[in-house]
C-alpha cells in the first residue's frame, strides 16, 4: 500500500477518523433520506471510497472530501423517499403525567402538526435546521459539511424559520 | 418576523445576557420557541459508532476480495450467461404448439404447411413447429380430422396407434378405449400394435378394447361431428354417454347395468332435449334433466 500524506491509510489513522466523522454523517444522512438503513449504507459507501483512496487524501482534507463523497452517492440514488421523525421516548412534552386530557390531545396536534410541516421543507432546508436544532451544530460547522457559506446556511435557516412560523400562525 | 438576525443569534446560541432577555420578551420569541423547543425533542438516529465501525471493516475486507476475485467472476459470468443462451435455444427449438379443446368446443388448427386439422371436443392435439419441415407429426389425444396438404408423410400418434399418410382427408378417434380411423380422400396407413391396414377413400377400421375390428364402408363425405352430430354403429353405451358428455359439457348418470348395452344410431350436437331422444329411444330409456349440467338416463318403466 502507497504510503499516505498523513497516514490515512494507517488503521489506527483511519478508525479515528471514522470515530470522529461517522455519527454527523449519518444523521446528517438522515435527515436527508429519512431511513436509518439508507444513512448507514451511504456513510459506509462513503467511508470504502474514501479508505480506496486513502494514499491521495490529506487528512484535513479528507473530511470534506467525506461529505461531498456521501452527498453524491446520495444524489446518485433515484429513490428518494420522505423524511419522517419520530419522538424521542423520554420526549419532555409527552412524560408530562398531571396535564389534563384536553391539553395531551393540543400537543399530539401540535407535534404531529410539526413532524408533517418538517417533512414538507425542501431538502436543503430541512437539513440545515435539523442538524441546527438536533445536532446543535453552528452554521459554520453546518457550512463546512454542506460545502456553503455561512452566509447560505442563514438563508436557509431564516427560510425554514418562516414557513414553520406560518404553519402554526394560528394554532395557539 | 422582525429580528432576523436576533432570531438566527439566539438559535445559533450567539445571544446571551440583557440581548437575550430583551429578545425573550418579543412576538417571534413566544411564537417560535415552542416549535424549536419540540424540534429538539425528535430522536436522533440510532447510530453505535462501534458497531458501525466493525461493520465498516467486515464491508471492507469482503470487498477487497471481490476485488481480487473479478477475473474469475467475469468469466464465469459469460460461462453462465452463454449456458443460458444455449438452453434457451434448446427449449425454444423444443417448444410444442399445443391445442387443448374444452368439453362443447371444437377448434380448427392451420399447420405449419397449409394442412388443416379440425379438432373435436375434450382433445389435445400438439406439433412442433421447429421441425415441421423435417417431420410433418402431431400428437392427437382425442378425435380430429385432418386435411392434409400434398408432401413428405404425415404422422398422427397416438396413444394406441400411429396413422400416416402422404396427403388426404381423415379422421382419427381415439376415445379411452376406442380408436377409429375412417379415410375420406386419398390412401391412409394405420399402424396398430405392429400391424399395418391401408385404407382407401370410404373405408375405416377401429379397434375396441384392444380388437382390431375390420375394415368397413362408410358414405359420410365428412365426419358426423364436423357436421354436427355424432353417429356410431354397435358401439359400447359408454362411449356413446362420454362423447355426449363432451359434446354438450354436462355430465351423464346412468344405471350401471344400462352400461352393458351396445348404441347404433346418432345425437345432434345443438339441441340436447333431440339428442336425449334419439338415445333412449331405440334403447327404451327414460331421461330427466336435473339441473344445467346433469342428466339422468333410466330405462323406460
Amino acid at each position: 500500500m502507497p504510503k499516505s500524506l498523513d497516514g490515512l491509510c494507517q488503521d489506527t489513522v483511519f478508525d479515528n477518523f471514522y470515530k470522529k466523522h461517522a455519527r454527523s454523517l449519518n444523521n446528517f444522512m438522515f435527515y436527508r433520506t429519512g431511513d436509518e438503513q439508507r444513512s448507514l449504507d451511504l456513510v459506509q459507501e462513503a467511508f470504502i471510497k474514501i479508505w480506496d483512496k486513502c494514499s491521495e487524501i490529506s487528512l484535513d482534507k479528507a473530511k470534506s472530501y467525506l461529505f461531498k463523497t456521501a452527498n453524491n452517492l446520495f444524489l446518485n440514488e433515484v429513490r428518494h423517499q420522505k423524511v419522517v421523525l419520530e419522538y424521542n421516548q423520554n420526549n419532555p412534552f409527552k412524560e408530562s403525567t398531571f396535564e389534563d386530557p384536553e391539553f395531551k390531545l393540543r400537543e399530539k396536534e401540535f407535534e404531529e402538526k410539526l413532524q408533517s410541516a418538517i417533512t414538507a421543507l425542501p431538502e436543503g432546508q430541512r437539513e440545515v435546521f435539523l442538524l441546527n436544532r438536533i445536532d446543535g451544530k453552528k452554521y459554520r460547522e453546518i457550512g463546512e459539511m454542506l460545502e456553503i457559506s455561512v452566509k447560505a446556511v442563514e438563508k436557509r435557516m431564516m427560510k425554514a424559520i418562516s414557513k414553520l412560523r406560518v404553519e402554526f400562525e394560528h394554532f395557539r | 418576523m422582525q429580528n432576523e438576525k436576533n432570531i438566527l443569534k439566539w438559535l445559533n446560541g450567539e445571544l446571551q445576557g440583557e440581548a437575550l432577555e430583551k429578545f425573550k420578551s418579543t412576538e417571534d420569541f413566544r411564537g417560535l420557541q415552542p416549535i424549536m423547543e419540540r424540534t429538539s425533542a425528535f430522536r436522533k438516529p440510532n447510530f453505535d459508532t462501534e458497531k458501525a465501525l466493525s461493520d465498516f471493516k467486515a464491508l471492507r475486507k469482503s470487498r477487497a476480495e471481490m476485488k481480487i476475485r473479478k477475473p474469475w467472476r467475469a468469466i464465469s459470468a459469460v460461462a453462465a450467461s452463454l449456458l443460458v443462451l444455449i438452453s434457451l435455444y434448446f427449449i425454444w427449438n423444443d417448444q410444442a404448439t399445443t391445442i387443448n379443446t374444452a368439453y362443447a368446443e371444437t377448434a380448427t388448427v392451420q399447420l405449419p404447411d397449409a394442412s388443416e386439422v379440425i379438432v373435436n371436443a375434450g382433445s389435445t392435439l400438439s406439433f412442433n413447429k421447429n421441425k415441421w419441415d423435417r417431420d410433418r407429426e402431431v400428437t392427437l389425444k382425442g378425435e380430429a380430422f385432418f386435411k392434409v396438404s400434398k408432401g413428405k408423410k404425415f404422422t398422427v400418434l397416438t396413444n394406441q396407434g400411429n396413422v400416416s399418410v402422404l396427403g388426404t382427408q381423415f379422421n382419427v378417434s381415439e376415445r379411452g378405449e376406442s380408436f377409429k380411423v375412417a379415410c375420406f380422400t386419398g390412401k391412409v396407413a394405420v399402424e396398430v400394435k405392429g400391424q399395418q391396414f391401408i385404407l382407401t377413400p370410404g373405408k375405416s377400421i377401429a379397434v375396441s378394447e384392444g380388437n382390431i375390428g375390420k375394415i368397413v364402408d362408410f358414405r359420410e363425405t365428412a365426419p358426423d361431428w364436423i357436421q354436427n352430430k355424432s353417429t356410431f354403429a354397435d358401439v359400447p353405451f359408454p362411449v356413446v354417454i362420454a362423447e355426449l358428455e363432451r359434446q354438450y359439457a354436462i355430465k351423464v348418470e346412468v344405471d350401471r347395468n344400462l352400461l352393458q348395452k351396445n348404441f347404433t344410431g346418432a345425437f345432434v350436437h345443438d339441441n340436447l332435449e333431440l339428442a336425449l331422444n334419439s338415445i333412449c329411444f331405440p334403447l327404451n330409456l327414460d331421461y330427466k334433466i336435473l339441473n344445467d349440467d346433469t342428466v339422468r338416463l333410466y330405462a323406460k318403466k
